[in-house]
């Protein structure tokens, strides 16, 4: 199946390119380790021949688009990063209409390699090859072999996508997938919000307990494009920027806020991280408050505007009465 | 020299012993993550464990409190800063020959640069302070390439004690007088002439393991414009992130920031882990940044690490080859591919 795909992904951008209907096409190639994940642009039909798919594209490739309408060019993109075409086409960072082509691959969900490192609990490190095979994923190195069961280690974002087609698309890769966009994912949120508030920080503070601030995270989201983002601000400084835990929760919670309304839930941020921290409950929340007060999913509609970019008078006010 | 046998029923006795005089950090999985953590008595590790940071953490932490000061007027040192020296006895079990190794090149920089009298009194405090034993590698990780960096999978540079993995015990060399102390908390005998073959034929075997073909030094020999102005750093940086995860895992990237907080009238003067990944990197006070883009920042790490860096410290590499930057670089940018490239055409 992957063959396949690859296939019409290498002939498509091809054709593209050799017919000059795109300087370039963003995707992905080969890795040199496993489980590596590696953004590609191939600009002559040559270099197409360089285009790769499997389990482990899991980083947001509109993260790496250039911004602004000129130039015209392809991008492969799944469920999720459509969506994120679409936030950047209202953000109006480029424009999907004259500018893009969209070769869409029908999601069936990926694997997070940080669920597969965690899985051989401390051996990592040794891990040499990781085949999937049917509904299992095969990880082996020197002295060990694991079977792991794939919905196992399949992205938590995954699990719970309510839109794994492209939300747009020029080119389909791949038959559509059957998709549920009503399919509950809030369950973890509903586990923290009842928590007690000194229990939701303790949740909190262990959460990211572990975060060097690095700004993987920052630096994946596709959301985050700012020329000058808030924690690097110097005059005046809004943050501290060492590991000090108020300003490691502030930095986190402050980045979630900036993406409320605009979050697809890609989960390239969490694929990011070098420490593992399951950061993404930080946006599911706000993608929850968003939908029930403005019932708006991000990135669905090319006309609508992101709720808090906008004021209308009927916005919900409920919170200015508390 | 001596060498000792540990029979590895009883590590767990050894490293209690340690931690009663010591504060002891060991390899632990925590959450499927392993990183180093305090000793915990009732879990010691049972195999070796290559951590997700590595021990730069204990020379040169995330953050280092520098100074204390304050700014109250009635104060009667006010203004005046206060060296808050690291203190305490610390002991890492578990180091890696890589790891270990990167401890004495970081040391290059901040205290024994040959070209650069002053000494960084943070960094010296924890080289005192601090003992390292090692557990040598049976075999190599997937990612690493210590031998193409002037390592060893056995190598003892920066340790005060080596451990090699024997099957059913250890054999313990002892390589520095603070090895020798720490050796000494537990009662071992000495290694007789097989035991210490055995532990030759480890290294050996580990030593053949490790992958051919790799060229990490070539850019060494080349002249320095050439490599920079090659065509390869666009097409690298085309897809990294800047996110800094290579800086931060990496045992040998040393970069720090300094900074300054007040609260209410109590200061502190710190030092954290800075990354030439990061936009406020090298900006000048004018607002000029000779290092603007992604491709200048990423041409900058390798060409430090690979070139700068063996040209100011005899020939010697700002790598340890542990792979960490291979492993968990979220866009597979591979050091082993790009210093292949990095050669005059």
């Amino acid at each position: 199946m992957m063959e396949a795909l690859i296939q019409k992904m290498r002939q498509t951008a091809k054709d593209l390119l050799a017919q000059g209907q795109v300087e370039a096409v963003y995707g992905y190639s080969q890795g040199s380790a496993p489980m590596a994940c590696r953004p590609f642009v191939a600009r002559t039909a040559e270099e197409a021949d360089g285009l790769w798919w499997d389990e482990f594209c899991v980083l947001n490739l509109v993260n790496f688009l250039p911004r602004g309408t000129e130039g015209k060019y392809a991008v492969v993109a799944k469920g999720c990063d459509s969506r994120n075409l679409v936030v950047r086409h209202q953000e109006k960072q480029l424009d999907l209409k004259e500018q893009v082509t969209v070769l869409g691959v029908p999601c069936q969900g990926m694997l997070e390699p940080e669920l597969i490192r965690k899985a051989t609990q401390g051996r990592e490190s040794d891990i040499r090859e990781v085949k999937v095979e049917g509904d299992q994923v095969k990880v082996s190195g020197p002295g060990f072999e694991l079977s792991l069961n794939k919905a196992e280690v399949t992205r938590e974002t995954c699990l719970t996508c309510r839109h794994p087609n492209p939300v747009v698309e020029s080119v389909l890769l791949a038959e559509k997938v059957a998709e549920d966009p009503d399919r509950d994912k809030d369950a973890r949120v509903r586990e923290v919000e009842a928590l007690a508030a000194g229990e939701r920080q303790d949740f909190f503070r262990r959460l990211f307990s572990t975060c060097v601030r690095c700004y993987a995270c920052r630096n994946a989201c596709p959301l985050c494009y700012c020329n000058l983002c808030f924690v690097d601000e110097s005059k005046p400084q809004w943050l501290g920027k060492s590991i000090e835990e108020s300003d490691t929760l502030t930095y986190h919670f402050l980045r979630a806020y900036h993406c409320a309304g605009r979050c697809t839930d890609c989960g390239a941020c969490e694929s990011a991280c070098p420490v593992g921290i399951p950061m993404r409950i930080l946006t599911r929340k706000l993608e929850k408050d968003i939908k029930e007060a403005y019932g708006y999913e991000a990135g669905l509609d090319l006309e609508a505007q992101p709720p808090l970019t906008v004021f209308r008078p009927d916005d919900p006010e409920n919170f200015m009465h508390e | 020299m001596s060498e000792l046998i540990l029979d590895k029923a009883r590590l767990g006795d050894f490293l209690k012993a340690v931690a009663k005089d010591y504060q002891l950090w060991t390899p632990a999985v925590v959450d499927g993550v392993a990183d180093y953590r305090p000793f915990d008595p009732e879990r010691p590790p049972e195999r070796k464990i290559r951590t997700r940071l590595s021990i730069k953490r204990f020379f040169h932490p995330q953050r280092e409190n520098m100074f204390r000061y304050s700014t109250d007027p009635e104060a009667q040192e006010a203004n005046v800063l206060k060296e808050t020296l690291p203190q305490g006895k610390t002991a890492v079990f578990g180091v890696s020959s890589c790891d270990a190794r990167s401890a004495v090149l970081n040391a290059l920089v901040f205290v024994n640069d040959p070209n650069n009298p002053s000494q960084c009194p943070y960094y010296q405090a924890r080289l005192d302070q601090t003992v390292l034993i090692g557990l040598g590698c049976n075999e190599p990780c997937a990612n690493c390439f210590c031998h193409a960096v002037g390592g060893h999978p056995c190598g003892e540079e920066g340790l005060d004690l080596q451990l090699i993995d024997l099957g059913e015990k250890y054999l313990v060399k002892v390589l520095t007088d603070k090895g020798a102390q720490v050796a000494g908390l537990q009662e071992m005998d000495p290694a007789g002439p097989d035991e210490s073959e055995a532990a030759k034929e480890v290294a050996r075997k580990a030593r053949e393991a490790m992958p051919g073909g790799l060229k990490l030094g070539q850019a060494v020999s080349q002249d320095l414009m050439a490599v920079f102005n090659l065509p390869l750093w666009q097409e690298t940086a085309e897809r990294c992130l800047n996110c800094g995860v290579c800086t931060f895992v990496c045992p040998t990237c040393y970069c720090f920031d300094i900074l300054d907080e007040v609260q209410g009238q109590e200061g502190i003067r710190f030092r954290i882990w800075d990354s030439c990944m990061f936009p406020l990197y090298t900006l000048h006070a004018s607002g000029h940044n000779p290092r603007p883009g992604k491709k200048e920042r990423l041409r900058n790490r390798f060409m430090h690490k690979l070139k700068y860096f063996p040209d100011r410290y005899g020939g010697k590499l700002s790598c340890v080859g542990c792979g960490r930057c291979v492993t968990y670089c979220p866009v597979n940018i591979d050091i082993r591919e790009v210093a292949a490239r990095m050669k005059a055409v």
